[in-house]
């Protein structure tokens, strides 16, 4: 058996401690699946016109409301609120395929989609056209309770070209639902083309 | 005396089944029985609450374009359907709620539902919003006598497991449905429906 220095085993033991903090470093900094291929996201307000790779878009109004009736005569009821979100949006780069597949509305990291109930009388799903865009509502069911209590209650609208909005831009706009008043209801303008 | 270490460990397993002879030894445990539901119970799963609520013969949907084969009927099971989970849930066969609901042993019904409707505006396969319940039609096609007035049918209620991540997939959800609760559900035939409009029945 060879003879082992003392500093030869203090040695090791730095050694071994470096490449474990090491190890440990690369572990928590590499960047995540959802890192790396998530969104990007460009951040705004209501009333502002935000841009992202392929979408544009301008939320125009947001109110929360009993009962919402489409242009098409669509009045579906909920067992919740309606939150009617107006929105213009368009294509910026290529209109091919293109489509407003992402319309959520997120409340203290719970996600509601846009209803698609309404059909022809939202936006949501709409195929989106380069520099012209569409304008028309949104319609979210969320629970009563969200809206009941009189304190502000931060929520992000979510616009985005694809249902997968992986490595693409994600348009948020932040809202105070609480700041808004609960309407009894609201009639809905027809999708049209052109800016609100 | 010296114990060899193999003995011990013969002598061990020998404690280990004597003891667990005191409950059963290696008897196949009993699976519990499957949770029945009353009508109008909900049934809280991982993604989705559901409570079946009755269920229904009718001749057609023709307002909602939904018309069986000549000499078929449609059977339909009423849900009220909660998303328990902190996304929307889609009603789509093989990734979404039309899973999980299925009348058990009916002639003709062998998996999917024809479609999944929401019963107040009719509008197909709705998403369904977290923490907003919604009464749901979940509609099969069977042939005329597979069911009749006053049966008494069995619905089973479905539940699926998480999933997330995966080699070729992305996302959060949920897969694997597994039978969890049933209810035993008379069925009520409407004839040509309580909710046809007048146009319909005008020749």
């Amino acid at each position: 058996m060879t003879r082992v220095s003392a500093w030869q085993r203090v040695g090791n033991g730095v050694g071994l401690v470096g490449v474990l903090a090491i190890a440990w470093f690369i572990a928590e900094t590499t960047p995540t699946e959802e890192a790396w291929q998530g969104p990007i996201v460009v951040s705004g307000d209501i009333g502002e016109t935000l841009t992202g790779r392929n979408i544009e878009a301008v939320v125009s109004e947001v109110r929360i409301t009993e009962t919402v009736t489409a242009s098409n005569g669509w009045a579906g009821p909920t067992t919740g609120v309606w939150v009617v979100v107006d929105a213009s949006v368009s294509a910026v780069v290529d209109d091919l395929g293109a489509s407003l597949g992402t319309a959520d509305l997120v409340i203290d990291g719970v996600t509601y989609s846009a209803s698609e109930r309404p059909d022809d009388g939202t936006i949501a799903r709409q195929p989106l056209t380069t520099a012209i865009p569409v304008s028309g509502p949104l319609m979210f069911e969320i629970p009563r309770e969200i809206v009941e209590t009189e304190a502000s209650q931060p929520a992000t609208i979510q616009l985005a070209i694809n249902s997968d909005p992986r490595a693409d831009s994600v348009l948020a706009i932040e809202v105070d639902l609480g700041a808004l008043p609960l309407l009894p209801s609201v009639d809905t303008n027809e999708p049209s083309w052109g800016a609100l | 005396m010296k114990v060899p270490t193999r003995w011990l460990v013969a002598v061990l397993i020998a404690l280990f089944l004597v003891a667990s002879a005191a409950f059963g030894g290696l008897e196949d445990a009993d699976t519990p029985p499957l949770p029945q539901l009353d009508v109008g119970e909900s049934f809280t799963g991982a993604q989705l609450r559901i409570a079946v609520e009755d269920a229904v013969l009718i001749d057609a949907f023709p307002e909602a374009f939904i018309t069986p084969q000549p000499g078929n009927r449609l059977l339909v099971i009423r849900a009220t359907v909660d998303n328990v989970w902190d996304k929307p849930v889609t009603t789509i066969s093989r990734i979404g709620a039309a899973d999980n609901v299925r009348p058990r042993g009916i002639d003709g019904i062998e998996d999917e539902p024809l479609t999944v409707s929401v019963i107040s505006d009719g509008s197909a396969y709705p998403k369904l919003q977290p923490a907003v319940p919604i009464e749901l039609a979940f509609v099969w096609e069977v042939p005329d006598g597979a069911v009749s007035q006053s049966d008494v049918i069995t619905v089973d209620v479905l539940d699926k497991t998480y999933a997330a991540g995966g080699l070729v997939t992305y996302g959060e959800r949920f897969e694997n449905p597994f039978v969890a609760a049933y209810v035993e559900v008379p069925v009520t035939d409407v004839g040509a429906g309580v909710g046809v409009d007048q146009e319909s029945e005008t020749p």
